[in-house]
C-alpha cells in the first residue's frame, strides 16, 4: 500500500462522522424514551402481519429462559448505544417485530447473506427475531415460488407502501443496459427491480459487501458493471451493513431501532450505522 | 396434436432459474432452463496473483463456499506439483479440510430436506401439516457449521484452507467442542430424522428394510413411495465422479459398468439463450452428484434401490439424503484419528513460482466441481470453474437431452416437473457465477 492510500484509508476511518457521541445528556434521552414509548404502544394496537409466530412462544420453544432473553435485551440495548433503563422498551420492541413488515431482494449475489441470516452460532435469540420478523417476500426462504412469488412481492409492496423495510443483497450489475441480471418471467432487470422495489420503502438496508460497495461482482475488471445500492437508489435512507457476509446482529439491529424509534440509526460517513 | 408452451420460475433455490415447458398430448416433451444472471467471476480473476482466487471463488456461491475454497487451495497445489515443488500435506491438515467439507455437506443436504423437499412435497400432494420444517432444518444445520467455524472460522466464504495446509491449529479443547457439536448433530439425525440410532441405520441395505426408517426421512419416504415417485424421473443412467473423497473414487458409471476417468476430456459449451455454459465428457452428458458418488462407490442401499428403480425420484433423493448418514459417522473417525502436533501447512507462504498449470477437483454437495488455473508472469491469465449444477441442468446436445431435462420429460404437470427439477438440489449462483 503506498503512503498516499494508507493516509486515505486513515483519515476514512478516522473521520469526524465515525465518532459516536454516546453521552447526547438526559433531555435527549428522557425525550427519545416518551417517543419510543409512544410508538411501541401504537404497535401493539397494530395486528401482528401475515400469521407470524408469537415471539414469547417461540423463545420458549426452543428452550430459552425469561432471563436469556432480558440478558439479550441489555446486551441488544449497549449495541443501540442507548442508556440501561431502556432495556425494557428493547424487550418489548423485540415482542412487536412481527409488527413491521420486511421485503428481502436477491441481485448479484451467492445468497451468502441469506444462508449467513439462517446460520449463526446456534439457536440464539437473534435467529428467533429473524424467524420472526414479518418477511414479507424473501425468495430463498418463502414457501411460494414463481409466480405465485411474484405475486406476493407486488401485494406486499402495495399493501405496506411507504412502511416497509427494503433488505437489498447482492449488488447492481448495469453494464449491458442491466441485462447481466434479470429477474421474473418478465425478465426485468436488477436495476429496474431494485427501483421498483425501493420506491415504496421506508428505508433500505444493503446487507453484504456486494450489495453496499459492489463486492467481488465489482472487482476490477468489474465485468458486468457492478455497483452498490448507494450509487442506484437516490432520495430514500440507506443503511449499509457490510462485512462478508454480514452479522445477522447488525441486520437485528437495524430492524429494532427502526421499531423502536420508527427512524434510522445513525450514520457514518459511508452510510454504516455508527 | 396440440402444443402449449408455458414459462415457469423457479425459485427457493440458490438464485433464480426459469424453466419454458413445452407440452404435447398433455405430457411435457421438451424443456429449457434458463438463468438470467451473470457476474463474470472468471473475469474477474484474470490479472490477480493465483491465490487471490482463494478469496474470490467461495464468492460464488453462498452454500456451497467451502467446496470452492478447496477446489482453490488444490488446483493452485496441483500446479506448484506439476512444476516440480513437492507438496505432501500433512495428515493433520488433510483430515480437517476433510472434516469442514463433510460439515458443508451435511448443512447442505439438510437444508435441502428441510427447507425444500418436505414442504414442497406436501405443497405438491396437497397434504400440507403444521410443521415448521425450517426451525428444523436450521437448527441441525447451524449446528454443524459451528463445528466448521471452529476450524475455518467462518461460514459462509471462510479463506483457511491455503497451499500446504490450513491456517487454523486447534488444541484439544477445540477438537472436544467439535466433538460435541458432532455428537449433537447425530442425536438430531437419530431422534429427529430417522428415529433409529446412527449405527441401525447403516446397516440397512436392502430395499425391503427401508420400511424401518421413521423420523422425518421416513415421512419422505413414505409420502414419495406411496405416490408412485419411483416410477418417475428418471433421466439417462450416466453418473461420472472426478474427485477423490471420503464418499466415493472418481469414475464412471453407466448402467453398472464401472470405468475410469480423466478430468482432461471435460469440455465446456456456450449455450443459446442462457448464461450457463453445458459440460460434457467425451461428448456424453453425465449426471453428478450423489447418487452418482453412490453408484461408483457401489453403495449397497443405493445400488439396490437402483436396480429395482434405476435413476428415478426415489433413488435420487435417498441417495442424497444418505450422504449425511455416511458423512455423519465418517465424520467421528475423522475427529478420532486427528493428530494434533503435526504441522498445520508445510510450505512456506511465498512459493517463487510465476508459471505453473494446476487442477483442483473436489466432492461438493452437488457433484463434482472443478477448478484450473493458467498462472503466467505471476498473474492468473485463465480460470476455469466447472460446477456440479452445469452437468445436470445443461440444455443437452443433438442426439439427447440434458440431465434434468430428460428426467422432467414425460411429467404430466408443471408442479410434478419442478418437483423432479428441484430433487437435483439447483444452484444457479453456481451454475452461471
Amino acid at each position: 500500500m503506498s503512503i498516499d492510500k494508507e493516509e486515505s484509508v486513515k483519515k476514512l476511518f478516522t473521520a469526524e462522522s465515525a465518532k459516536v457521541d454516546t453521552n447526547k445528556g438526559d433531555t435527549f434521552y428522557d425525550d427519545l424514551y416518551l417517543q419510543c414509548q409512544k410508538r411501541i404502544e401504537d404497535l401493539r394496537k397494530l395486528e401482528p402481519l401475515n400469521n407470524r409466530m408469537d415471539f414469547t412462544q417461540s423463545i420458549e420453544d426452543q428452550g430459552l429462559e425469561r432471563r436469556d432473553f432480558l440478558k439479550w435485551a441489555s446486551a441488544t440495548t449497549a449495541m443501540l448505544m442507548l442508556p440501561a433503563s431502556f432495556t425494557p422498551l428493547v424487550a418489548e420492541a423485540a415482542v412487536l417485530m412481527n409488527r413491521v413488515p420486511v421485503v428481502w431482494v436477491e441481485l448479484s449475489d451467492c445468497a451468502g447473506n441469506s444462508e449467513a441470516l439462517l446460520r449463526s452460532d446456534g439457536p440464539q435469540i437473534d435467529e428467533i427475531i429473524l424467524d420472526i420478523i414479518s418477511l414479507e417476500f424473501h425468495e430463498t426462504l418463502q414457501a411460494a415460488s414463481g409466480h405465485q412469488a411474484e405475486k406476493q412481492m407486488d401485494e406486499a409492496m402495495e399493501h405496506f407502501h411507504g412502511k416497509y423495510l427494503l433488505f437489498v443483497e447482492g449488488a447492481i450489475p448495469l453494464g449491458m443496459n442491466g441485462q447481466y441480471g434479470t429477474i421474473g418471467a418478465k425478465a426485468e432487470t436488477f436495476v429496474d427491480h431494485l427501483h421498483r422495489a425501493a420506491e415504496g420503502a421506508a428505508a433500505v438496508v444493503a446487507v453484504g459487501s456486494c450489495a453496499t460497495f459492489g463486492g467481488i461482482p465489482a472487482a476490477a475488471p468489474n465485468p458486468t458493471d457492478a455497483v452498490g445500492v448507494m450509487d442506484v437508489v437516490k432520495g430514500k435512507p440507506i443503511i449499509n451493513i457490510p462485512a462478508c457476509p454480514a452479522n445477522p446482529s447488525n441486520m437485528v439491529g437495524v430492524i429494532l431501532h427502526f421499531v423502536l424509534t420508527g427512524s434510522i440509526p445513525e450514520l457514518d460517513s459511508l452510510l454504516r450505522p455508527k | 396434436m396440440k402444443k402449449l408452451q408455458i414459462k415457469q420460475l423457479i425459485e427457493k433455490i440458490e438464485g433464480e432459474a426459469e424453466l419454458d415447458f413445452t407440452f404435447s398430448n398433455g405430457k411435457i416433451e421438451d424443456a429449457k432452463i434458463n438463468f438470467g444472471f451473470y457476474r463474470g467471476i472468471e473475469e474477474i480473476l484474470q490479472g490477480k496473483d493465483p491465490r487471490d482466487a482463494l478469496v474470490i471463488t467461495p464468492r460464488v456461491c453462498g452454500i456451497c463456499n467451502h467446496a470452492h475454497l478447496i477446489a482453490a487451495v488444490r488446483a493452485i497445489e496441483n500446479g506448484y506439483e506439476n512444476s516440480g515443488v513437492k507438496v505432501e500435506l500433512s495428515s493433520k491438515a488433510k483430515d480437517i479440510r476433510e472434516f469442514t467439507l463433510a460439515c458443508e455437506l451435511i448443512q447442505n443436504h439438510v437444508k435441502w430436506l428441510y427447507m425444500t423437499m418436505l414442504p414442497q412435497l406436501e405443497k405438491y400432494l396437497h397434504q400440507e401439516s403444521e410443521e415448521n420444517y425450517a426451525i428444523k432444518g436450521t437448527y441441525l444445520s447451524s449446528i454443524i457449521t459451528k463445528a466448521l467455524a471452529i476450524f475455518a472460522g467462518q461460514w459462509p466464504h471462510s479463506s483457511y484452507a491455503i497451499p500446504g495446509g490450513v491456517t487454523c491449529d486447534p488444541t484439544h479443547l477445540d477438537v472436544m467442542q467439535v466433538q460435541s457439536l458432532l455428537n449433537e448433530s447425530i442425536t438430531f439425525f437419530e431422534q429427529v430424522m430417522t428415529g433409529m440410532t446412527l449405527d441401525t441405520y447403516l446397516e440397512i441395505d436392502s430395499v425391503s428394510t427401508l420400511h424401518k426408517i421413521e423420523g422425518d426421512f421416513g415421512k419422505l419416504l413414505y409420502l414419495m413411495g406411496s405416490n408412485e415417485m419411483a416410477e418417475i424421473g428418471q433421466s439417462h443412467d450416466r453418473f461420472i465422479v472426478f474427485g477423490d473423497s471420503m464418499l466415493s473414487r472418481s469414475g464412471k458409471s453407466i448402467v453398472t459398468t464401472l470405468s475410469k476417468v480423466e478430468s482432461k476430456y471435460v469440455q465446456e459449451a456456450e449455450q443459446e439463450g442462457t448464461l450457463a455454459k453445458a459440460v460434457t465428457y467425451k461428448q456424453k452428458l453425465y449426471e453428478v452428484g450423489p447418487l452418482a458418488r453412490g453408484m461408483v462407490a457401489k453403495t449397497p442401499i443405493v445400488k439396490n434401490l437402483h436396480k429395482r428403480y434405476k435413476d428415478s425420484l426415489l433413488t435420487r433423493v435417498f441417495a442424497r439424503v444418505h450422504e449425511v448418514a455416511l458423512l455423519l459417522n465418517h465424520s467421528q473417525r475423522l475427529l478420532e484419528r486427528l493428530v494434533l502436533d503435526e504441522p498445520s501447512c508445510v510450505l512456506d507462504a511465498n512459493i517463487p513460482l510465476y508459471e505453473f498449470e494446476g487442477t483442483g477437483i473436489v466432492e461438493a454437495a452437488r457433484g463434482s466441481l472443478i477448478h484450473k488455473t493458467t498462472v503466467s508472469g505471476g498473474k492468473i491469465s485463465q480460470y476455469e470453474i466447472i460446477t456440479p449444477t452445469q452437468w445436470n441442468l445443461s440444455h443437452g446436445n443433438q442426439e439427447e437431452q440434458g440431465i434434468a431435462i430428460e428426467a422432467m420429460v414425460g411429467a404430466t404437470s408443471i408442479e410434478e416437473a419442478t418437483f423432479i427439477f428441484r430433487a437435483f438440489d439447483v444452484c444457479s449462483v453456481c451454475t452461471t457465477q
